[in-house]
């Protein structure tokens, strides 16, 4: 359990690619006393990734479990970790512990329609559930992808969107912000066309990752729409340190994002301080 | 087999000197000139303070370092080598714990030893013998009899040491504590009656009427009581009572790197400070200062007992006698229920 509590493992990076012009997704290969051992982990949950000698973040795991080898992390730079990270090169090694947190509840969501609902870095966390989902097509219904950015250049995952478009009975809804020359798909923001498309809740689950105020809108509109608390569900984001329910700093209530989290139906944050 | 026995004040210093041949030993020592006191390192010669002064910070110091390093890493072309630190080196004891120290860590196990444990913690926690000093009550401030705990006979304690004249008489509790006994054996005496019945009857003065519980509907019955605005006006937000807390154990982490390595550590943290949650992208979800006091006095009243069933407070009252307008937790939990009641009216 050491490599969970506070002494990493090694992630050696083996490949980076641009996600926009913030954001780096680093294919890692995760590595104990110098030897690669496999991670196995659920989507939604998240590691700790470490540039020794500076520091530590939380970031979502955006591969998915069903395709096992290089595990991928996508870091939009905003800090002095992250800054670091998008300094480090093929080869180079960061530290990781995980996986952490809970995870979306993929049994449960079986046999069901979903919605998938994310704006900005907000599709990290979803990629890898979306592509658990697709790869065990038979297991759920209907899918549709409603995604926005600012803008064109500010959507993540580009290269997925045409496989997830070639699903079966699967729709992906992208859309940005205000008008940009050369886009010709819808331009409004995310609960807009979440509230434009009307999904019916009906057997349908919405999963929503996104910046605070997208979040706020949605769920309002999910609400509106009919769709009952325990069948929406969202990630949180909180400062954490130990990322294993000690440190003492992601608490939302007697909730900790790290543990019990960073994935809640809407249902049980209802029973949390709204402090998020 | 349970040791019972009388031990001359006077032989203290020589009994702990003798175990520092064997063990580490903590005891409460002389901190400056001012009669404060401090757990530290027992060294032969030193002069142990056992009496009535609290030691300024918790016996917690001594299972969570205020700093302390998680590991070293070296780098070379493209390897990086973790070494995890070692916590202790040598089994220990502490002598002289107070009872509401002591069961302050009984709640920080439950945070630390759940999955995944804290191996740190737990080395030093498994490796550390306590031994207990019956507390007759060390001010107006003591109240940990109030929250349920014996300060004359602390659950948690591996031998207690009850004052009676001149000496104490040591009784050891668990197997940990027996061990102990055998090497205290040659300064122990068979106790006199007088000495067993003023050790019976040896009482403390700690307050029993502090009362810390929530009322019934949990956080959303006093989410927006004005017992926040009340702590906040007064409170300067220093975290001095974080410090002092023996059931705080937030921290924080950091790397500091020295030429091709460096090293990982924490450091105890304080939710009363602005940056505790403040997030790379500027978002804070406690950006008010009441906020903060809010969370810290819920996370000990209420939180803490809804996850762990006890309050996160063992009445030792160091807050109080620390804190720059001596803003105590049983105040602030009496107005908490004090709105509570208003509503209800
Ligand atoms: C569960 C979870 C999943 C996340 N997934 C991703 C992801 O996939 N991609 C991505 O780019 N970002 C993600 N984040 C946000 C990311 O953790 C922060 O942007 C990052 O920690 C900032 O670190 P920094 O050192 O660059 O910034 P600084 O401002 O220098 O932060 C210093 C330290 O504070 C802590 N910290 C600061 N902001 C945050 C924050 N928002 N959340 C948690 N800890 C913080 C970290 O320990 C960080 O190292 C996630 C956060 C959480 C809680
Ligand atoms: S010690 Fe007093 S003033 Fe300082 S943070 Fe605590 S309550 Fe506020």
């Amino acid at each position: 359990m050491n490599e969970l509590m506070m002494i990493p493992l090694i992630a050696r990076i083996r490949s980076i690619r641009e996600v926009t012009f913030d954001t780096l997704m680093f294919e890692v290969a995760i590595e104990k006393d110098g030897k690669e051992v496999p991670f196995s982990y659920l989507p939604g949950q998240f590691a700790e990734l470490s540039v020794f000698g500076v520091g530590e973040s939380p970031i979502s795991i955006t591969s998915t479990c069903t395709r096992p080898g290089l595990v991928e992390f996508a870091v939009r730079e905003v800090g002095l970790v992250t800054e670091a990270m998008h300094n480090m090169r093929p080869g180079d090694n960061m530290g990781i512990r995980g996986p952490l947190g809970n995870g979306f509840p993929v049994d449960e969501m079986k046999g069901k329609d979903i919605l998938f609902i994310a704006g900005g870095i907000g599709l990290a966390p979803l990629r890898g559930l979306i592509n658990y989902v697709l790869d065990n097509r038979s297991d759920f219904g209907a899918v549709d992808i409603i995604y926005g950015a600012r803008a064109p250049n500010l959507l993540c995952f580009d290269w997925e969107f045409d496989t997830w478009k070639a699903a079966p009975d699967t729709r992906v809804h992208l859309t940005i912000d205000a008008p940009a020359a050369g886009w010709n798909g819808s331009v409004g923001f995310v609960p807009a066309i979440v509230k434009e498309l009307a999904l019916p809740p009906g057997n349908r689950l919405a999963v929503a990752c996104g910046p605070p105020i997208m979040i706020k809108y949605v769920l309002e509109d999910l609400a509106a729409a009919g769709y009952r608390d325990e069948d929406v569900i969202t990630t949180l984001e909180m400062k954490m340190k130990c990322g294993v329910g000690k440190c003492g700093r992601c608490n939302i209530g007697a909730k900790y994002i790290c543990v019990d989290g960073p994935v809640f139906r809407l249902s049980e944050l209802k029973t949390i301080p709204s402090e998020y | 087999m349970t040791v019972i026995g009388y031990m001359k004040r006077s032989a203290l210093e020589g009994v702990l000197g003798d175990i520092s041949d064997k063990l580490e030993v903590i005891a409460p020592l002389p901190s400056g000139d001012k009669g404060a006191v401090e757990l530290r390192r027992f060294e032969k010669g030193a002069q142990v303070s056992i009496g009535p002064v609290k030691p300024m910070l918790p016996l917690k110091t001594i299972f969570l370092p205020p700093v302390e390093q998680i590991f070293r890493f070296s780098k070379s072309e493209n390897e990086t080598t973790v070494t995890a630190s070692t916590p202790i080196t040598r089994d220990r004891v502490v002598f002289g714990a107070l009872g509401c120290d002591i069961a302050a860590l009984a709640l920080i196990d439950e945070v630390f030893l759940r999955e995944p444990v804290d191996e740190a913690y737990r080395e030093r926690r498994t490796r550390t013998t306590i031994v207990a000093l019956a507390c007759e009550g060390q001010g107006p401030e003591c109240f940990c009899a109030s929250v349920g705990i014996d300060p004359v006979r602390p659950g948690g304690a591996d031998v207690v040491m009850i004052p009676v004249k001149d000496g104490f008489i040591v009784e050891t509790i668990t197997k940990k504590g027996e061990q102990l006994g055998t090497m205290l054996q040659g300064a122990l005496r068979d106790p006199t009656g007088p000495q067993k019945k003023t050790a019976r009857s040896f009482t403390s003065t700690s307050r029993s009427d502090v009362d810390l519980s929530a009322p019934a509907g949990g956080w959303s019955a006093v989410w927006e009581s004005e017992a926040w605005e009340d702590a906040s006006a007064r409170c300067i937000g220093c975290g001095i009572c974080t410090v002092v807390c023996p059931t705080c154990h937030c921290f924080d982490v950091h790397d500091e790197r020295h030429g091709n390595g460096g090293e990982r550590f924490r450091k105890w943290d304080s939710c009363m400070a602005v940056n505790f949650t403040m997030m790379a992208h500027g978002e804070n979800p406690r950006p008010q200062h009441r906020a903060r006091v809010r969370q810290r006095y819920m996370h000990k009243l209420v939180y803490f007992p809804e996850n762990h069933g006890a309050v996160a407070c063992v009445g030792c009252g160091r807050c109080a006698v620390a804190c720059p307008n001596r803003t105590g937790i049983g105040e602030v939990a009496d107005r908490m229920r004090e709105r509570e009641e208003d509503s209800n009216e």
